[in-house]
């Protein structure tokens, strides 16, 4: 396990006008992961970042950089090196002195400040931009700047807000991959800030969603997806089917639960009988079948009310007999192969296991 | 086939005779009015003080550099043109210093009363000059303080002051906070972000506000005149109690050579705009 480089210790923040930003985030950064920050607009990303690169201070709670308690240090001390959402280059500077900038505060010599701007320029592609103006520079190469001018005094953490929101969609795909591949090559530790879901799954090693200023669920992208903890997650990352009921049994493997439409659910994992409880459900783990199949223990009749193509798969939007409705995605089916019409008759199938029973953070 | 339409259009821009360029001829004419309200006072000025006649008449009797070289030789005059020019430099520096620290306090902090202590600042844009001329001389009198050019400079000051805060501060409304915070967060202590990155950004509102000083204070009338005292004197002084009895020409030979230096120093001001 390798030992952690940025540690937050049940952080809360709570701004002058009441309002509470922050409420007890704890998380742990090991050396050489990306860890994204994932949530909706106004959650609070943005104030975490800050408190750890030192702008704003926790109202309660610890902050440690290295091992270091930074908690109150001023953001000059602390080895964490942020690229802002607007890049905030300096205008009245050129690439190479903005990209200098930091190593300039530190003291060093101008011959070996000359050398590592070339590196660090070539390393973000942008070799003969030395003296140009930030400027007259494209959303894109700006923000090729604005990392070179963070990476190249070595921080512990590069801490990244939103590097790619200002971008248009191509561009941010090609460049989701090329700073995914920069940073992994240089083994760098970075906390990444994004409100898009699939750019957080498709960088980071690490997830962590949060939501009202709190984390919901830290994981791989894969466990956040596949086991979401809290009714939020199972929302926000990706589609999810929720149903909503009373626990009426339950053994160590399988809870059975009596839902509002009057269906009951066997779930996999274990809840106190009587507990009312959420449940969901990702769309592809949702089969459809022709006839009723007996062994299958949830198996619902019901009817197709629309279909979404996208190509490689379909989306079935499903309307079971005791009311609730369902989403099924499916692959889209080999030539001569039966599929589905608007108006057919569907038993919707579910395996227990594809069920997560979620609970509300800190529960 | 293209290109040379492009071409065409291209000369048609540079030319300002493309379709949608019809010379707008009452504009034209306006502009012409308008240009000669605000410029033949001071042609006037000009001619006359090359007028070989003591009286300011036309037609001119002839060409002479005679009031020049009345001027040169009064040493009243010299002295007041020294005077201002010491006065106005004094102030620029002063006031321009005063407002950034008035804007800098007003952008960046929060503290009980600033409202008040803000319009406290605006004050004397808004105050008659004869008020303020009044009630400075009694400032000073009733402290004892005797009036000469110290007086002087502090009224100016005074006078300035609400012109460099507006100014400075109009230029840091728009000023990203992330830049300094960008600077921080690289290394830099409070002092260095001032010195690399506030400082180097806000300077062309404190060139601006430092002109505005300097202008005020150059050709201020009303204010001095109530506070500078019977021993001093500066050159809009100088040249007031050269018309009190009459128009002198020599007043207008200086008038000409202000005018001369203005033109000068806003060409050159607005040239170093052009370029940034
Ligand atoms: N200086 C401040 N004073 C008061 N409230 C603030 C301040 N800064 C942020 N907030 C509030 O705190 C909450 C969290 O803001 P934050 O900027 O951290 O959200 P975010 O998750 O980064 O959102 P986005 O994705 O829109 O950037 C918001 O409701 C915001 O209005
Ligand atoms: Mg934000």
């Amino acid at each position: 396990m390798q030992p952690c480089v940025v540690e937050l210790e049940d952080v809360w923040k709570v701004f002058d006008n009441g309002l509470v930003a922050v409420r007890g985030c704890s998380l742990q950064i090991r050396k050489g992961e990306f860890l994204a920050l994932l949530g909706p607009s106004g959650c609070g990303k943005t104030t975490t970042l800050r408190m750890i690169a030192g702008f704003e201070f926790p109202s309660r709670g610890r902050i440690r950089i290295d091992g270091r308690d930074v908690t109150f240090e001023r953001p000059q001390h602390r080895n964490a090196a942020m690229v802002f959402q607007n890049y905030a280059l300096f205008p009245h500077m050129t690439v190479a002195e903005n990209v200098a900038f930091g190593l300039r505060m530190r003291q060093v010599p101008p011959s070996v400040i000359a050398e590592k701007v070339k590196t660090y320029l070539s390393l973000v592609r942008l070799d003969g931009y030395q003296d140009r103006s930030p400027k007259k520079l494209s959303g894109g190469e700006q923000q090729r700047v604005a990392l070179a001018r963070a990476l190249i005094t070595e921080p512990a953490v590069l801490l990244l807000d939103e590097p790619l929101g200002a971008l248009d969609r191509k561009l941010r795909e090609e460049m989701q991959l090329e700073l995914k591949q920069l940073l992994n090559r240089l083994e760098i530790t970075v906390l990444f800030v994004t409100h898009d879901q699939d750019e957080a799954l498709v960088m980071s090693h690490r997830v962590a969603v949060m939501a009202n200023g709190q984390i919901q669920q830290v994981g791989t992208p894969d466990e956040v997806y596949e086991h979401p903890r809290t009714p939020f997650v199972a929302g926000f990352v990706g589609v999810s089917n929720f149903f909503q009921g009373r626990v009426i049994g339950s053994d160590p493997e399988y809870t059975v639960l009596e839902t509002t439409g009057g269906i009951r659910l066997a779930v996999s994992g274990t809840a106190p009988v009587g507990e009312q409880i959420i449940v969901s459900c990702r769309p592809e783990k949702v089969c459809l079948a022709v006839s009723p199949d007996s062994s299958f223990f949830n198996s619902f009749p019901g009817r197709v009310t629309a279909i979404k193509y996208y190509g490689a798969s379909s989306q079935y939007f499903v309307q079971l007999d005791c009311g609730l409705s369902l989403i099924s995605m499916l692959p889209t089916l080999e030539v001569g192969e039966h599929r589905f019409q608007i108006g057919d008759r569907v038993y919707a199938e579910i395996h227990p296991r594809a069920l997560h029973i979620l609970r509300e953070p800190g529960a | 086939m293209v290109h040379r339409q492009t071409d065409r259009l291209v000369r048609e821009e540079r030319l300002g005779t493309g379709a949608r360029k019809r010379r707008p001829w009452l504009v034209i004419v306006y502009l012409v009015l308008a240009y000669l309200f605000l410029f033949l006072p001071s042609l006037v000025v000009i001619l006359m003080s090359f007028n070989a006649s003591r009286l300011s008449f036309f037609p001119l009797e002839g060409i002479s550099l005679r009031w020049y070289q009345a001027l040169f030789s009064d040493r009243l005059m010299w002295l007041g043109a020294r005077n201002s020019l010491v006065v106005a430099v004094t102030t620029m520096v002063v006031a321009t210093v005063l407002g950034l620290m008035f804007a800098y306090a007003m952008n960046r902090f929060r503290f009980p009363g600033k409202g008040f202590l803000t319009s406290l600042v605006m004050a004397p844009m808004l105050t008659p000059g004869v008020i303020i001329g009044i009630s400075l001389l009694s400032f000073y009198y009733s402290l004892g303080i005797p009036r000469g050019l110290g007086t002087v400079l502090l009224a100016h000051v005074v006078l300035a002051i609400p012109y460099t805060t507006l100014v400075i501060a109009s230029r840091m409304q728009g000023f990203d906070l992330s830049l300094e915070e960008a600077a921080r967060n690289l290394g830099a202590s409070e002092w260095t972000v001032l010195r690399k990155v506030t400082l180097p950004l806000l300077w062309p509102g404190i060139l601006a506000a430092a002109l505005f000083a300097f202008t005020i204070s150059v050709d201020e009338f009303v204010v001095t005149f109530f506070v500078i005292g019977e021993r001093a004197v500066t050159l809009p002084i100088k040249i007031y109690t050269g018309v009190r009895f009459g128009i002198s020409p020599e007043v207008n030979a200086i008038s000409s050579l202000v005018i001369l230096f203005s033109t000068i120093v806003l060409g050159l001001a607005l040239s170093r705009q052009a370029r940034a």
